[in-house]
């Protein structure tokens, strides 16, 4: 049987701020653990929550990035429930009163309906060893947005490719954005997965099921297969969906029960006492608005109308915003985005996803590029020298100048190698005389750069060749 | 209210009772619920009062000292290794 | 002269002027402590409140004259003072040690207070007659087999028996103003936000306010000076001017309003007939007495006893043996921590309130109590804005009548929620509202009656409060 899947995200992204959401400490991944912490985010009695500014505005830029109408009032509501990363027993989120709602984002070429962007404060972390569960609260309270879409407005997601695409795209704006940095092996960004299936063309929908637990796109991406097989299983046997909350195990490759829909949470959700209701306005929207850098769509734009890039191209420099950022510095030093990007999608890109940082400066690698537009050194030399210097705190030009790799083609000395290598090589000579085969030529090119130590133009050096050999 | 719905409340509440604590509960609740419906019926129109201050008197996104983490543990009935320990909790 | 008949002014300034040390004073107060230890208001006098003397002594000979140097304070031991034991009178913080100070503590320091102890209260402030502390019923300052009113009895039973000249209490649906009028004393709750409730642990947030007990009312508002004021850690503290609380104007003259659902109220009750001469008090005072309406006033109970537990089940589901309650020794799992701990920990009144929190809070039933609750709320809040369109200051009886006998309620609960039936009112609706001391009931105990003001406006029933004790004396 045929089924249309609609599969729903719930993406959390800890909010870049100095401080936590409802207190003055320091919002920083890494500390020894319970650090960056006081009364209000270890919920000691008496301690009172008091809103971070920074975070709503985090927020309500999220917002205008993602097309959302931003509330003109947001409540905070508590959320109640045991369990030992949640200080208070509660946390502090938001229900009724969201600060952002209805947004979408363009996934492939569908328009993606999102319900909400909320705000609220991260849990502690637990550290399972032994018989023990160690609890930290150094994450506990810090600004953590959750980003709901819509599933019942059309169009849906249906694939796991579709749903790997938003949650990209909306990593990069967050990034960009510099609202969240979403380092996913830190936890930055975490999504729950829900996905119902129902019978094709049905406008019933089906038993939602919620996955958690799910860190990283390879995991949610198998998650989601594994989830859909499972259920058109299910179906196609005749069976029912229960609805359920499934934790994924990344290691084994499959789903288990995590909570039933008997034993769901009741999480009495009511207004925060402690905290007032906020009041946006106009102004301060567009105050925020204004703030907001260029997203990665409207680059993209530039990038290709402007700076003639492919959108392959495009799309391998923009994936990593600090290239993106370095790529622009270099083009401000050298007005040349094509030729520049041509280094940064083979040579820098190449050697950062070895996991190496940026090993060279702006100003190495533009002098580079230039020189080797200025035909001062061979690509291949130049290629070979940027490898060379990678990493290392050298000066290029004066680099290049002491090891001597500067072209010098104009000499008597590159005539004289080529004279020497005919002479040499008399018997292919006579053979690409006969033959006019480029190999051969190829071949002759390669004897001459080899003298030459690569300092030549080869180019050059072929077309000279060919000059000398039709006589 | 019979006994099972007071017993979800229990379990809500992280509290435990005996047989007994739970009927007596039982009879103390009638008569709370009996007070708390007084409001059922009340012909209200009024709405929520809502307190709101403006977005740009929230606190600034400063830095301020934490606690030393001896002092947030300090109180702690089991503490090791900086932080609050619990059974394990996952397996 | 004998020192602890002296107000916290007249102490100040003798000890300013140097004919009283702050040490002697500490010392004499806190013998009095000691000499009704049987009344069991002070639960601990802190070892180092006679030391602390005597470092005031030192500061004020070096010229310090904060606004409390040297006067002697008991706080309710729901108020977080570092380092010292913060217990909410329950055996499941018996041994928590406060970590940080609460804003009022610090402000009490600030100002040269000497904190000497802390005061018995109802468990987590829940009850009305101290009956509900786990370390022991305080007994009335009065009569020693009655109840001093509660939940901030030890507080209320401290100052009426000079063990203190000023004490704090905390109010939520009438904890201070019941028991000072239950001792014969002032009790003040003040307008919502006045106070910071920082550190103070928390019953229900929004009703939640620090009330002051004092012997004169001049003490009373020398407190709310110190104490009054917008705090950056409590968001819910108004940013509202500040008073000279202690320049009151007893000429003033206020328009005094009297709701008739009051009057009905009091039909048939120990109040009725102190209530009636308090009015014709007023009227010898030439006030103008004029009736409103609070139209829906005989809701406000009911909308406490949903708002209020819904705020505590949350407020109390920190307390779980993880952090710093004690944990229960049989359990072994999380759930047996959380469950064992909390019920062995809290008394019965306590989960008896988380119970019904969760009742009106939990899913089908939250807009039948909890946002029908909020609504009432609403509607009270704008029955008594009109109100106090005709008059200055609402008058009413703060208690049902005199101190009951310890033990003497029935097992019914709501038996005993029905004493708060006047004080929740002005916590439900935001205002300040301070009893006075007002004739007797008909065993000669004290009765009390409420000058229920506007918000932020404490210096009207002050000095409204201040002619009236000029013109008793």
């Amino acid at each position: 049987m045929q089924y249309d899947v609609i599969i729903g995200l719930e993406v959390h992204a800890e909010l870049k701020t100095k401080s936590k959401c409802f207190c003055s400490c320091k919002n920083e991944y890494g500390s020894s653990p319970n650090s960056n912490c006081c009364p209000v985010c270890v919920g000691l009695p008496g301690a009172l929550p008091v809103l971070n500014k920074f975070a709503v505005e985090q927020t309500i830029k999220a917002g205008l990035a993602l097309g959302f109408e931003i509330n003109k009032t947001a409540i905070f509501e508590r959320k109640n429930y045991f369990y030992p990363d949640l200080a208070k027993a509660y946390q502090i989120s938001q229900l009724e009163k969201p600060i952002c709602i209805n947004g979408h984002l363009k996934v492939f070429d569908k328009q993606i309906p999102i319900n909400r962007i909320h705000l609220e404060e991260d849990a502690g972390k637990l550290v399972h060893e032994g018989k023990e569960t160690f609890v930290d609260y150094n994450r506990g309270g810090v600004p953590l947005i959750e980003l709901v879409t819509d599933a019942l407005k059309e169009p849906h997601m249906e694939t796991a490719d579709e749903a790997i695409e938003f949650l990209t795209k909306l990593r990069q704006i967050y990034i960009y954005g510099g609202i969240a940095d979403c380092e996913l092996e830190k936890g930055q960004m975490r999504a729950d997965v829900n996905i119902s299936l129902k019978p094709k063309g049905s406008d019933k929908f089906g038993t939602k099921v919620e996955m958690k637990n799910l860190m990283g796109f390879k995991s949610i991406h198998s998650a989601i297969n594994y989830e859909i097989a499972r259920q058109k299983e299910i179906l196609d046997d005749g069976g029912i969906v229960e609805q359920e909350t499934r934790k994924w195990d990344f290691d084994k490759g499959e789903s288990y029960t995590m909570r039933t829909k008997e034993n769901a949470e009741d999480y009495r959700y009511f207004p925060d006492p402690d905290l007032l209701a906020v009041n946006i306005t106009d102004e301060d929207i567009e105050r925020i608005r204004k703030q907001l850098p260029p997203l990665p769509d409207e680059i993209k734009e530039k990038y290709i109308t402007q700076y003639g890039l492919s959108e392959y191209d495009t799309d391998v420099i923009l994936a990593d915003k600090k290239i993106a950022d370095f790529y622009e510095e270099c083009i401000l030093e050298y007005n040349k985005p094509k030729a520049v990007a041509n280094w940064f999608t083979t040579e820098i890109l190449a050697r950062i996803k070895g996991g190496a940082g940026l090993g060279i400066s702006k100003e190495n690698l533009v002098w580079i590029i230039r020189a080797v537009d200025d035909k001062k050194i061979q690509r291949l030399t130049a290629k070979e020298f940027l490898a060379d210097i990678w990493g290392k705190n050298v000066d290029a030009e004066a680099e290049a100048k002491k090891r001597g790799i500067m072209a010098d083609l104009s000499s008597d000395f590159v005539f004289s190698i080529l004279d020497k290598v005919l002479q040499e090589k008399n018997e292919v000579v006579t053979q690409y005389k006969n033959e006019k085969d480029e190999k051969i030529l190829n071949f002759l090119v390669g004897q001459v750069m080899k003298e030459t130590k690569g300092k030549a133009n080869a180019q050059e050096v072929k077309e000279k060749l060919k000059e000398k050999l039709s006589d | 209210m019979d006994l099972k719905e007071i017993q979800h409340l229990a379990e809500l509440s992280k509290l435990e009772f005996s047989k007994e604590e739970l009927e007596s509960f039982a009879l103390d609740f009638a008569s709370l619920v009996n007070l708390a419906d007084n409001i059922k019926n009340a012909d209200i129109k009024s709405k929520r009062v809502l307190n709101a201050l403006d977005l740009k008197d929230l606190r600034e996104d400063e830095v301020k000292e934490s606690l030393p983490s001896k002092i947030i543990l300090k109180n702690a009935p089991v503490a090791k290794k900086d932080s609050f320990v619990v059974p394990r909790v996952v397996e | 002269m004998e020192i602890t008949k002296l107000s916290a002014i007249e102490l100040r300034n003798e000890i300013l002027k140097r004919n009283l040390s702050c040490y002697e004073v500490a010392k004499a107060f806190i013998d009095n402590i000691k000499k009704y230890e049987s009344y069991n208001a002070v639960l601990e006098i802190f070892d180092d409140a006679l030391q602390n003397a005597k470092v005031m002594d030192k500061k004020i000979a070096e010229g310090f004259n904060g606004k409390l140097a040297g006067v002697p304070v008991i706080i309710k031991d729901n108020i977080l003072y570092q380092d010292k034991i913060c217990s909410c009178g329950s055996n499941f913080l018996k041994n928590y040690k406060a970590e940080y100070n609460s804003t009022v503590v610090k402000k009490l320091i600030d100002e040269g207070a000497i904190i000497l102890g802390r005061a018995n209260m109802d468990e987590f402030a829940m009850g009305s007659s101290t009956e509900n502390s786990a370390f022991g019923i305080t007994h009335n300052p009065i009569a020693f087999d009655r109840v001093p009113g509660g939940s901030s009895g030890g507080s209320a039973c401290a100052v009426a028996l000079d063990m203190c000249p000023i004490s704090l209490g905390t109010e939520t649906g009438g904890s201070v103003r019941q028991p000072a009028s239950y001792c014969g004393i002032y009790g003040l709750k003040p307008t919502y936000g006045r106070i910071s409730r920082y550190g103070v642990v928390a019953f229900a947030s929004s009703l939640d306010q620090v009330g002051i007990f004092s012997k004169t009312i001049e003490d009373n508002a020398l407190m709310l000076e110190v104490l009054a004021g917008y705090d950056e850690n409590d968001e819910t503290s108004a940013k509202v001017k500040v008073d000279d609380y202690t320049n009151l104007d007893d000429a003033i003259k206020t328009k005094i309003g009297v709701p008739v659902e009051i009057l009905n109220m009091t039909k048939g009750l120990e109040c009725e007939k102190n209530f009636a001469n308090f009015i014709e008090f007023l009227k010898k005072l030439n006030l103008e007495v004029v009736p409103v309406s609070i139209k829906n006033i005989e809701l406000a109970l009911a909308t406490y006893y949903i708002l209020a537990p819904a705020e505590a089940t949350s407020n109390l589901a920190r307390f779980d043996g993880v952090k710093y309650t004690s944990r229960s020794e049989t359990a072994k799992t999380l759930q047996e921590i959380y469950k064992q701990s909390r019920s062995q920990g809290f008394g019965k009144e306590v989960k008896r309130r988380i119970m019904l929190g969760n009742y009106v809070l939990s899913s089908g039933y939250y807009d039948a109590y909890y946002n029908k609750a909020k609504a009432v709320q609403g509607l009270l809040i704008e029955q008594c804005d009109e109100a106090f369109k005709k008059c200055d200051v609402l008058v009413m009886p703060t208690t049902l009548g005199e101190a009951y006998k310890i033990g003497s309620k029935p097992s019914d609960p709501v038996e005993t929620y029905k004493e708060d039936v006047f004080t929740v009112t002005a916590n439900i609706v935001g205002c300040p509202s301070l009893s006075i001391p007002f004739g007797k009931g008909k065993s000669g105990l004290p009765l009390g009656i409420q000058l229920f003001g506007k918000k932020f406006d404490e210096k009207t029933i002050y000095s409204l409060a201040k002619l009236i004790q000029n013109n008793m004396n």
